[in-house]
């Protein structure tokens, strides 16, 4: 359901993505035919992948554990997601994997890192479309001199 | 949250076809919003 809501959230600003020259890329963790299924239901034009065993997930050091499914907060991200029709469906995937959101200039710079403290905690479109924004105009790391105009 | 974009660049993950793929892949040439899912579904 949470993964649903965010990438029709994503899917709807793809246009700007696409306008400002910035890839948009989904990882998952389940098999290939998962991101088949995926990509198909949300007729998704972005490259999707997947980390069956996750070792981005850990590198990135998203959470992982029943905990951050059990809490208050993903009640009510749960409450707001149905209000807006999102159905949970069959997960397919790790079931208590969290996530998270990473901006990055052509070359590698990190402008903005957002790690998932539970289900339905995702950071707000508006501010990831805004860090694009920043990525995509300023100097690309490894590529103009300090100071060059 | 500081993240080594060189280590996780050579990560290799695998397309919609089950090919490999390497996250720094997504940029090299342009700049990226890549968004780890919780799970598909």
């Amino acid at each position: 359901m949470f993964c649903r809501q965010q990438a029709a959230e994503f899917r709807l600003h793809q246009p700007e993505l696409d306008a400002l020259g910035v890839n948009l890329v989904f990882i998952g963790n389940g098999l290939p035919a998962m991101a088949n299924d995926f990509i198909d239901e949300h007729h998704l034009t972005n490259p999707v992948w997947t980390d069956p065993k996750r070792a981005s997930y850990r590198l990135l050091g998203f959470k992982r554990g029943w905990g951050s499914l059990l809490s208050p907060a993903v009640f009510i991200y749960g409450v707001k997601a149905l209000a807006a029709g999102f159905r949970q469906r069959r997960t397919q995937g790790d079931p208590v994997q969290q996530g998270g959101v990473l901006v990055v200039k052509a070359g590698g710079e990190v402008v903005y890192a957002y790690t998932s403290a539970t289900a339905g905690d995702h950071p707000k479109i508006e501010t990831v479309l805004q860090q694009a924004r920043l990525a995509a105009t300023g100097p690309s790391s490894g590529r103009a001199a300090p100071g060059a105009v | 949250m500081t993240v080594d974009t060189n280590a996780l660049g050579q990560l290799t993950v695998v397309d919609r076809e089950g090919k490999p793929i390497a996250i720094g892949s997504a940029w090299a040439e342009k700049p990226a919003v890549l968004v780890w899912l919780r799970h598909f579904g």
